[in-house]
């Protein structure tokens, strides 16, 4: 019964694999871009899902980690013509984690409430500097993104694109699941359920809360790059308050601590400004009613609530009430 | 006055109270006695109301109780000092004695009861506009047995009033509670302390583990070779 | 000569932005002591308010003496409808809950104010008399800035009288600090949330009369109360006199700050402060540390 599980999983996960690999085929220009911002958002709920679903830390300035991510993905690549991609990301991954390691310095003053609020303030000053620092990001009014390149060879059609994500995004996933399963992981869901416990195990919460912090911001960071190559043009408005909250919808609405929760969350979110497409003006409300809903009946997001359906556990450990 | 008929109830997920059947004849000290986590404080809860039973029925004065949320229980009759106390920590005695007076209305009936408080509890009247947490723990004690008889209830339910004080205060405190009952009040009281609770009660109960295991007149509990070995350490 | 005049002079602006922030942060900290929750929400509760009473005074020509209690009555009932439809079921759980759902709330809000109304800029006739009159030593006052310091003021005296000597201040009071013993000496806990919520909402309405004028009546306003976040964090979140004065604080550091510094530091400034704050004194300036329970 049990290998009949494991036959099932595995071929469920190769149609899966050959579904995404043939998407440029199947879909259409627009669906294509639609499905590379989906796994852009995709990254980010993973990296919030780090601090909030695992590790019991709610941070509402993750939008920076996106933002420095984007610009340093553009500023490389206008400054130096021909920088590999590759790097350019992994630059914005390292700068936002080291940045994002300091900020987890403030969590271990505070807790709760109180960090969210930190994180809120440390979001709105990085969304200040980049407005401010017109020599290097070209100010308010933003910059262009020069295509993803490596050396002198350009990545230029949505499905080029596409692919470029894909690989990178299974490669991150990968390396999060191996994350979440090695005792690095084991420790940040010991953290969430009681510090105290956690330090009677000898869990430095030093190191593992700071870790926590630096490795959400690096796939946030990762993920803000990879948004800059597909979205052409940033600005310090794409980085502002409202993009961290919606960061943080993505997870809940999701489910913490899952990570099928994380793909619910980002399609959920992406796909309904889609379905109401033309109505910009209720993206806001519509993200704020789901929001609401959610946690009013759902506290564990929609991951949470079919995981109760289905009566059975997944991946890893339960949701977050 | 209050009877309780096979009550069963949950304290989160704990089943805590079995199907529990017990009495309190007006005007009598009925002790409830039994280890940690026998279900004690949960029968006091089920009582005023912060618990509700799944199943069972509890009727004050012919009238039913449970399912009822606390704050009308009160306006019933039934005054509760929970374990710990429970006391408004940044407000004054006096402001914790009023709070005890909420349900009442009429300023000069205020105004005597707190003069009879201030009479059962002379310290409380010293200390007065000091604040609660700044009291020592029989005072604490004090002060929540004194507010909770500000409503003037017919039965009033105590969770453990010896809890971390010394003898002599224990004492005093039973001396209290004794004049109390004698002054018309009902009293179910919770106790870890068996020898003091027994010498006092005119009839107690003993809880394990959700159950009552014995039962009968206080002088005879004492008497009672299971409660001895068990809960008097003879 | 002229230095002390500028630091005088913006020390008054300073004071009536304070007041303001003062008035908000009170809001807060009256939700945030009576339900321990955070009302994020809060500025996004004080424009939808202020958008009410702009059509009170615009539309309906209502003089102001009878729009500012006549929004206070609205606010009220507003205050326990958000209550009622969503933070009831969110008192008692985890912070994350709570917190997501006030920024929920304030989403769908500020939303739907700017749906009903407008999301454009809209210009909020004054209270009092905008004109500007000059003093010796070269400072200007305004009878508007007077009105709003006044009525502030005059708010958190009636406020204050309400939580100290009334019976039902003193079972929000209560109520506050324990919940389960207010339960047992017959206070209806859920009313006296919805009061919090209600009393928050009306003193933000006031609030909100009072300063749309002198900025710009516009969905984003929100922003600025944001900042009564950071005056009641600094004032010490539990601490009803510490909002008020971390609201004149906050108002004339800021003022001061953005006289001598570049304007994009004023901005970041207060962002600082709170980042300082929360790290270095989390109780706030008038705080205390976690009290024990007895």
């Amino acid at each position: 019964m049990d290998h009949w599980n494991d036959w099932g999983k595995g071929l469920g996960w190769g149609i899966l694999g050959v579904v995404l690999l043939m998407a440029p085929f199947l879909l259409g220009t627009y669906l294509l871009f639609v499905f590379s911002v989906i796994c852009v958002y995709i990254l980010v709920a993973l990296g919030m899902n780090i601090l909030a679903g695992y590790t019991g830390m709610l941070s509402l300035g993750s939008q920076a980690f996106f933002g420095i991510g984007a610009y340093c993905a553009a500023v490389l690549g206008t400054r130096l013509p021909g920088f590999p991609f590759v790097i350019a990301l992994f630059v914005g991954g390292l700068l936002s984690g080291g940045i994002g390691y300091l900020l987890g310095f403030s969590a271990l003053r505070t807790s709760g409430v109180y960090l969210a609020i930190a994180t809120i303030a440390f979001g709105m000053i990085m969304n200040e500097i980049f407005g401010e620092w017109s020599s290097l990001t070209g100010g308010q009014s933003g910059m262009a993104v020069p295509l993803p390149a490596l050396g002198s060879i350009q990545f230029q059609s949505s499905t080029e694109l596409y692919y470029l994500i894909l690989f990178v995004c299974v490669g991150m996933l990968i390396l999060f699941y191996n994350l979440i399963s090695s005792n690095t992981g084991r420790a940040f869901i010991a953290i969430r359920e009681s510090e105290i416990s956690a330090q009677s195990y000898g869990i430095s919460l030093l190191k593992y809360k700071t870790l926590a912090f630096a490795i959400s911001a690096f796939y946030v960071g990762v993920a803000g790059g990879l948004y800059a190559y597909l979205m052409k043009y940033i600005a310090p408005i794409d980085f502002r308050l409202l993009v961290g909250i919606e960061f943080v919808v993505i997870v809940i609405v999701g489910g913490l601590g899952s990570i099928a929760g994380s793909i619910f969350g980002a399609m959920i979110l992406f796909a309904l400004p889609q379905v109401f497409a033309g109505l910009t003006y209720w993206q806001e409300m519509i993200t704020g009613l789901v929001l609401l809903l959610v946690i009013l009946f759902l506290p564990e997001g929609v991951s949470g609530g079919i995981n109760r359906l289905a009566g059975r556990l997944r991946i890893t450990d339960r949701s977050r009430e | 006055m209050l009877k309780i008929r096979k009550i069963e109830v949950y304290y989160g997920n704990i089943y805590a109270l079995k199907g529990i059947s017990l009495e309190v004849d007006r005007g009598n000290i009925v002790a409830v006695l039994g280890a940690n986590g026998a279900g004690k404080s949960t029968l006091l809860k089920a009582i005023s109301g912060l618990i509700f039973p799944v199943r069972g029925e509890i009727e004050f004065m012919q009238k039913r109780v449970n399912g009822i949320s606390p704050h009308r229980i009160v306006r019933m009759g039934i005054s509760h000092v929970p374990e710990g106390r429970e006391l408004f920590p940044d407000l004054t005695v006096l402001e914790n004695l009023m709070m005890g007076a909420y349900i009442k209305k009429r300023i000069k009936r205020i105004a005597d009861d707190l003069d009879l408080i201030y009479g059962h509890f002379p310290i409380l009247s010293e200390r007065r506009s000091q604040t609660a947490s700044s009291l020592s723990g029989g005072e604490q004690q004090m002060l929540a047995i004194g507010r909770a008889l500000m409503s003037n209830p017919r039965l009033l339910l105590l969770d453990e009033p010896s809890l971390g004080l010394a003898p002599r205060v224990v004492e005093e405190i039973y001396r209290i509670i004794r004049g109390i009952n004698g002054e018309g009040t009902t009293i179910l009281l919770v106790e870890q302390n068996a020898k003091v609770a027994l010498t006092l009660a005119n009839y107690g109960y003993v809880f394990e583990t959700g159950m009552i295991t014995v039962m009968g007149r206080g002088a005879d509990l004492l008497q009672n070779e299971h409660v001895k070995k068990a809960y008097l350490g003879r | 000569m002229q230095l002390l005049i500028e630091i005088i002079q913006q020390m008054i602006f300073g004071t009536v932005m304070g007041c303001i922030y003062a008035l908000v942060a009170t809001c807060m900290v009256l939700i945030y002591k009576g339900t321990g929750i955070l009302n994020f929400a809060q500025g996004e509760m004080v424009v939808f308010s202020t958008f009410i009473s702009y059509t009170l005074r615009v539309a309906f020509q209502l003089p102001y003496w009878v729009v500012f209690p006549l929004s206070f009555v609205i606010s009220w009932f507003f205050g326990m409808l958000l209550e009622v439809l969503s933070f009831r079921r969110v008192i008692g759980k985890p912070h994350l809950n709570s917190l997501m759902a006030c920024v929920a709330v304030g989403m769908i809000l500020r939303n739907v104010t700017g749906q009903v109304w407008t999301f454009d800029d809209l210009r909020m006739p004054p209270p009092f008399s905008d004109q500007v009159f000059n003093l010796p030593l070269g400072l200007v006052i305004s009878p508007l800035f007077l009105g709003i310091i006044g009525i502030s003021f005059a708010i958190m005296i009636v406020f204050y009288l309400f939580l100290n000597r009334t019976r039902i201040g003193l079972s929000i009071r209560a109520t506050a600090q324990n919940p389960t013993a207010a339960m047992l000496m017959g206070v209806p806990v859920s009313y006296v949330y919805s009061m919090c919520w209600a009393i928050s909402a009306s003193i933000g309405s006031i609030a909100g009369i009072l300063i749309a004028p002198l900025l710009v009546l516009n969905v984003g306003m929100f922003i600025v109360i944001l900042k009564a976040i950071v005056a009641a964090v600094l004032g010490g979140i539990e601490s009803l006199p510490g909002a008020v004065m971390g609201g004149i604080l906050l108002g004339i550091l800021e003022n001061l700050i953005g006289t001598f510094l570049p304007s994009w530091i004023r901005q970041i400034f207060v962002w600082v402060i709170l980042l300082g704050v929360i790290i270095a004194i989390p109780q706030g300036l008038w705080g205390r540390k976690k009290q024990k329970r007895v």
